[in-house]
């Protein structure tokens, strides 16, 4: 009698569960707020405070969207920036830690390495697109030099200092249990400082994405997002744009919320760096 | 100082300290001294500890211990070889704790065996072994933040302890904890030494607590830059709560500890 109440208050609880996920606070507020969007924007076109051609309404922009996915200019445009990025991202990765990582073995390069990268780090990533033109080309690897360019630094700065910053104490005391070089590297250097690179990493990320569409619409290839917006102004097409910027805004979302926003909150949860949020 | 008396005679030396002395370098090209000519000699399974107040050098000492610190003066033997570099065989217990927070419980016990290269399987046995010990199977797979500021520092003992090593150096591990936890610890200290008999170096400026699982209590002076008395108590360890002459003895180190001298 009590198992069988038990399981079916577990069933209960089970499908409360699920329902609680799909139609969570978060879900319903984020729906409230894209309608109250789309509404002020159909106002906004109602009233005809703009041509009409300058802003189309959301539903002209709907139908473009499933037009350009339909003739695959958008999901093709898509395939070929997510790669470009990826390749870009992870390149920018392996150079950024390994350089991060001479930096702390050598102390007064790494010193002199910090102050130049912080420099190029707010350095504008538009601003490096007239060298890459020259020096490279119109072509991908041109592309791909802006988009290192552009979010090296932050991976090598946070490598640098996240391991630069890690406890004294825990040095100390994997060097006690007998920890030297690498086991010392492995089991406590990198672990101790992966909330710093992560947090770099998600940093270098959007300073990828932003310099890669810049460099789409000005080193012209004939492929990827950046292109298609530069296509839609050059034609005048407004509602070839905004769907661009839709798809852009969304693959953006989609990663920081999917993939980084994941990772930071297992390190947190994991080390108990919630403890300290702000009582509501 | 008073004479030093071998309670057990057939015992051995653990380590031993020989004129043991640590001066810092100033900016201003001088130098400062913090200890003078320090001679102990602990003998296995024995429990001492080092009483002062802060400044005395009494952490700087298990530092030198532990190879912490590079340039020290004298001579420090363990088992009669010559200690130069940090090593497995003297583990330090830190004040707070030096557990790593991206680990459970199990993982930073097992960590110690991993550097020391044990094999997977062996590594289960004993860390399982170590963390029942110190009470805190139940607790195996908690993160670090997860466990009070007593139960990390039983995951602390666990780690030192399933390293074997020949002393055992605390540096005021339980100074940050409330009195209940405090004196429930000092308990498990002492269970524990009775079944291993670890040779323990401890650190303190807690009388009560130097007083009450010392064998030995060294008291250290900043003035003297080194040791002023040393008292051996003994009485059982499991007769010293409320006994008449700890007391006595712990009324006469404060005299000795607070007499500017």
């Amino acid at each position: 009698m009590e198992t069988h109440l038990n399981s079916s208050k577990k069933k209960v609880s089970l499908s409360k569960k699920i329902v609680n996920k799909i139609i969570n606070r978060d879900t319903l507020s984020l729906v409230v707020f894209i309608s109250v969007f789309l509404a002020i924007w159909q106002l906004v076109y109602i009233l005809e405070i703009f041509p009409k051609l300058s802003l189309p309404s959301p539903l002209a922009v709907g139908q473009t969207i499933i037009e350009l996915l339909l003739d695959f200019t958008l999901i093709k445009g898509t395939a070929i920036t997510l790669w470009r990025l990826f390749l870009g991202f992870l390149l920018s990765l392996a150079i950024g830690v390994i350089t991060g990582l001479i930096m702390i073995k050598f102390q007064q390069f790494g010193k002199t390495m910090s102050s130049f990268a912080v420099g190029l780090q707010s350095f504008p990533s538009i601003a490096w697109i007239p060298f890459a033109i020259l020096l490279i080309g119109f072509n991908d690897l041109g592309i791909l030099f802006v988009v290192v360019m552009s979010c090296v630094f932050s991976v090598m700065l946070s490598t640098y200092s996240g391991l630069r910053n890690v406890p004294p104490i825990y040095i100390r005391a994997a060097r006690n249990m007998g920890a030297k070089g690498f086991s010392l590297f492995r089991y406590v250097l990198i672990p101790a400082a992966t909330p710093t690179l992560i947090m770099g990493m998600r940093q270098a990320w959007s300073f990828a994405w932003h310099a890669l569409i810049g460099a789409e619409m000005l080193i012209t290839t004939l492929v990827g997002l950046g292109y298609i917006l530069s296509v839609g102004r050059e034609f005048s097409n407004m509602s070839q744009i905004i769907a661009t910027m839709i798809v852009i805004f969304t693959i953006g979302l989609i990663f920081d919320r999917v993939v980084f926003i994941k990772i930071e909150e297992k390190i947190r949860d994991r080390w108990g760096l919630d403890q300290q949020k702000i009582e509501q | 100082m008073m004479q030093f008396k071998n309670q057990y005679p057939q015992q051995k030396v653990s380590l031993s300290l020989k004129n043991v002395s640590k001066k810092y370098a100033q900016r201003n090209s001088e130098t400062s001294t913090v200890l003078e000519n320090i001679n102990i000699q602990i003998l296995e399974g024995e429990i001492i500890t080092i009483l002062g107040k802060s400044g005395c050098g009494k952490s700087t000492l298990l530092n030198i211990i532990a190879g912490f610190e590079n340039s020290y003066g004298g001579e420090i033997l363990l088992n009669g070889k010559p200690v130069k570099e940090i090593g497995p065989e003297r583990i330090m217990m830190f004040q707070e704790s030096a557990l790593f927070p991206w680990l459970t419980a199990f993982q930073n016990v097992e960590i110690a065996l991993k550097m020391a290269k044990v094999p997977k399987n062996q590594r289960e046995i004993v860390v399982r072994h170590y963390l029942e010990i110190v009470g805190l199977s139940d607790y195996s797979h908690s993160y670090i933040h997860q466990l009070s500021g007593g139960m990390k520092q039983r995951v602390s003992l666990a780690r030192a302890l399933s390293l074997n090593p020949k002393i055992l150096l605390m540096d005021e591990p339980f100074a940050a904890l409330d009195i209940t936890i405090k004196k429930s610890l000092y308990k498990e200290l002492l269970d524990l030494h009775r079944k291993t008999r670890k040779t323990i170096l401890f650190v303190t400026h807690n009388i009560n607590e130097a007083v009450l699982l010392g064998d030995r209590v060294i008291v250290m002076s900043p003035k003297l830059y080194g040791i002023k008395k040393e008292y051996i108590i003994d009485i059982p360890k499991d007769q010293r709560s409320d006994n008449i002459s700890i007391k006595k003895i712990i009324n006469q180190i404060t005299v000795d500890l607070y007499d500017n001298a």
